[in-house]
């Protein structure tokens, strides 16, 4: 079975709003992070319970900003990569067929 | 303030002679408010070092504990004749290089600032000088190029209350700062830039080449002995910076500055994990925050007890 | 059961790491004691962690209970940061065809035991098969972890005389990792076959990680610490022995095996001595028929005699407020001597020593450790 890659939230990360940026902490790797409002926007649209895809998450980011999923795809992965070496999110396989 | 106007038993007032005694023996004990202190130490020129600097602290006088336990011991064998040097040791362990043997006070205070800041972890220790007024902590933390020892002891001479020039010792469960209080080091020019601030102020002995260049401390003032056990709730930030010439300027930060100058700049804000975290927020939230540039001292104090007017609220004390 | 053994009464409160409640009795002055000597042996966490679970905190005089409380945030954070770095080692190593091993304090909290709470872990011990270490380090190095600056000489050491290659450390969180293929250094008059440890690996509790069988984890902890070259401080190993053995010794043909086991990897003088100092100091349960059987294989009545006063006085814990006596001092030469022959034969040690007392080799690094750097 092929494998994709799903990402979900880490739980008991704490994440607040601060002036017009946001703070994150992960309660797994003990860091936290200021981060932009891009960056919390990807965040948020995570949850503890259900895996999100990277195409998914460019899709929503681009239907909330305004332009093509294609265009946030480099935005998104290295945000992504970001927050799984910061313990604020976890990569998961999925089995391909989960994917819609 | 002549050390005479105040009631007996201080340091002052023991006397060197006892006081090396003590020092000798079961050690002297030091109530710094977060920490009880003990001191022990052979090196005789420490205990008039420390008679100056720490002037209106009171020994305790039936401790029945001490958090701290430290010992500045001569170093033995031949070194001793050629270069006289002493130790600190706590719990029997020598946490760090020797120091020559007159220097013995700065090593007790680096030292014990460093045992503070990796052991004293049930309070939040933002790295910042924290003063006391109307019932509220002034926060300045310690950003390179601060100043904030020297604004800290040039504050301490205009009213506020010294706290500590190194720890804002924020205790979450009670919402409030409390004090560490040490003298505060003064370094290179600052020393004669108090001096002139302030000529009655209670410096002690300069030590030359130390690590930092020449270091004197300004006594705690009585005052600040007597009230080390009440403690402050959060009142305003200020990150400071002297820059030579510069004029005045005190103006607002945004919050996210305000948080990292909180977070990234403290001695256990880490190991504190999501409490550290929240803890830190509540600050950011409860207190405006502002950044002061500045290079005459009177003028940044002057603006400064302006801003802190204006901007703290005067409710009273509820704290006993 | 060996008989009803009383350990010596300036080693009494060791209970308390076992038995909390035993600490109600404590009054301010003993506190006060025992939180210097257990911080000196980096055991105040793992007293905290046993005192706050037994939700004994409130009880405590609060000025004791503040520093518990403080030194166990402090472990906790250390504790969770080696957590941490073993979830991500996985990811980093990627796909690998060989185990990965934990040791020592990894292993204990990798399999939730209570000698893993309040842990002050600096450094992450890791063993992989010898075959397989130059590849688990160019993993290592691809996914940014640097190996600590050592000479050329001192790096050929780790790799063929020791069975360690140079401790690597990360940038981002500074831990170090060791990485092993053996118990022991190969080079050592005592050889330790790793592929006998790796034969007998057992499953831990995260993902990706295995254990050595629990005879081997006593044996390793104890090779450790008797083979070693310094052991002043080191009663905390002999705690942890202590609590493998207590874990353990309740399944069934735990004892025997451990006696065989030691045998066959050559650790009886290893074994003798834990079992020796642990029974005596930490009343460790051990069973008589197992002391005699240890003791037939240990070490010979004429070594036992220079070599146990030796052992104790640098394993004794030091007087807090005295510096350790020199006594203790010359002991822990003396060991040093032993340990480095055992470590290496003559004609490698001397090039070896020659090369660390040279002049200017490893100067001392400037402790700057200023007060107003902050310590993370």
């Amino acid at each position: 079975m092929i494998h994709s890659t799903g990402y979900v939230l880490v739980p008991d990360v704490l994440v607040e709003p601060l002036g017009d940026h946001w703070v994150a902490f992960s309660p797994s790797s003990g860091e936290s992070h200021l981060i932009n409002d891009t960056s919390a926007a990807i965040v948020e649209m995570l949850s503890c319970e259900s895996a999100l895809t990277l195409a998914q998450a460019c899709t929503a980011l681009a239907a909330e900003v305004g332009t093509l999923p294609a265009d946030t795809e480099g935005l998104v992965h290295e945000a992504l990569q970001t927050f799984v070496r910061a313990g604020l999110v976890r990569a998961v396989r999925l089995p391909r067929d989960t994917h819609p | 303030m002549s050390p005479d106007a105040h009631p007996a038993g201080g340091l002052h007032q023991l006397g060197t002679g006892a006081l090396r005694q003590r020092l000798a023996r079961g050690g002297l004990h030091l109530d710094l408010g977060l920490v009880r202190l003990r001191v022990r130490a052979d090196e005789p020129s420490f205990a008039d070092q420390l008679c100056e600097v720490y002037r209106h602290f009171t020994p305790t006088e039936e401790p029945t504990w001490s958090d701290l336990h430290v010992s500045l011991l001569r170093a033995t064998g031949v070194r001793r004749w050629l270069r006289p040097q002493v130790r600190f040791i706590s719990d029997s362990r020598m946490e760090f290089d020797p120091f020559p043997a007159d220097h013995a006070l700065p090593l007790l205070e680096w030292g014990v600032n460093w045992l503070i800041g990796r052991r004293m972890n049930d309070v939040l220790l933002l790295h910042a000088g924290t003063l006391e007024r109307d019932g509220r902590a002034l926060v300045m933390p310690a950003l390179p190029g601060s100043g904030k020892s020297t604004l800290s002891a040039a504050l301490s001479l205009r009213g506020w209350r010294l706290l500590s020039d190194e720890f804002g010792a924020f205790d979450p469960r009670a919402g409030a700062f409390r004090a560490v209080l040490k003298p505060v080091a003064l370094k290179n020019e600052s020393i004669d830039v108090i001096r002139r601030f302030e000529p009655g102020a209670e410096i002690g002995p300069s030590f030359i080449k130390t690590r930092k260049g020449t270091v004197a401390h300004l006594a705690p003032s009585f005052e600040a002995v007597s009230r080390r056990h009440v403690t402050a709730l959060p009142g305003m930030l200020v990150l400071p910076r002297w820059q030579a010439g510069s004029a005045t300027v005190l103006e607002p930060v945004p919050p996210q500055v305000a948080f990292t100058s909180l977070a990234f700049n403290a001695f256990n804000y880490a190991v504190q994990g999501a409490d550290g975290f929240r803890a830190v927020m509540a600050l950011v939230r409860g207190m405006p925050a502002w950044r002061l540039q500045y290079s005459d001292l009177e003028d940044a104090t002057a603006r400064l007890l302006e801003r802190w007017h204006e901007q703290v609220p005067l409710d009273s004390d509820p704290r006993p | 059961m060996t008989g009803p053994v009383t350990p010596p009464p300036q080693l009494a409160w060791l209970e308390a790491l076992r038995e909390p409640a035993s600490a109600l009795e404590w009054d301010l002055a003993r506190w006060e004691h025992v939180i210097r000597v257990a911080r000196r042996l980096r055991l105040l966490g793992r007293l905290a962690s046993g005192v706050c679970a037994a939700g004994m905190l409130p009880r405590l005089p609060a000025q004791a209970a503040r520093h518990l409380q403080a030194e166990l945030r402090y472990a906790t954070w250390r504790s969770d940061g080696l957590a941490w770095v073993l979830e991500r080692l996985p990811d980093m190593l990627g796909e690998v065809t060989y185990p990965l091993v934990l040791l020592k304090g990894a292993a204990y909290m990798g399999q939730g035991l209570a000698i893993g709470r309040g842990r002050l872990p600096s450094d992450v011990d890791i063993l992989v098969p010898r075959e397989h270490i130059a590849d688990a380090q160019a993993r290592l190095l691809g996914a940014g972890w640097e190996e600590a600056a050592l000479d050329a000489h001192d790096q050929r050491y780790y790799r063929e005389w020791s069975h360690e290659v140079a401790p690597m450390r990360h940038p981002l969180h500074g831990l170090e990792l060791d990485l092993h293929h053996n118990i022991l250094p190969p080079v050592a008059r005592t050889h330790v076959d790793a592929s006998l440890l790796l034969a007998s690996l057992q499953a831990s509790n995260w993902p990706h990680w295995q254990v050595l069988a629990p005879a081997d984890q006593v044996l390793h902890s104890a090779a450790h610490l008797f083979h070693d070259s310094e052991l002043r401080d080191r009663l905390r190993d002999l705690v942890d022995l202590d609590g493998l053995l207590r874990h353990f010794g309740t399944a069934p043909g735990f004892w025997d095996g451990l006696v065989a086991r030691a045998s066959v990897l050559g650790l009886h003088e290893s074994l003798t001595l834990a079992l020796h100092f642990c029974s005596r100091w930490l009343a460790t349960p051990v069973p008589p028929e197992v002391m005699a059987a240890a003791r037939a294989r240990g070490l010979s009545r004429a070594k036992a005699l220079w070599l146990h006063p030796l052992l104790e006085a640098t394993l004794w814990p030091a007087d807090p407020d005295r510096l350790p006596p020199r006594r203790q001092a010359l002991a822990a030469q003396t060991l040093l001597v032993r340990h480095h022959l055992g470590r290496m034969p003559l004609s490698l040690l001397l090039p070896h020593l020659w090369h660390k007392l040279r002049p200017g080799a490893g100067a001392r690094a400037d402790a700057d450790v200023a007060a107003d750097a902050p310590a993370r």
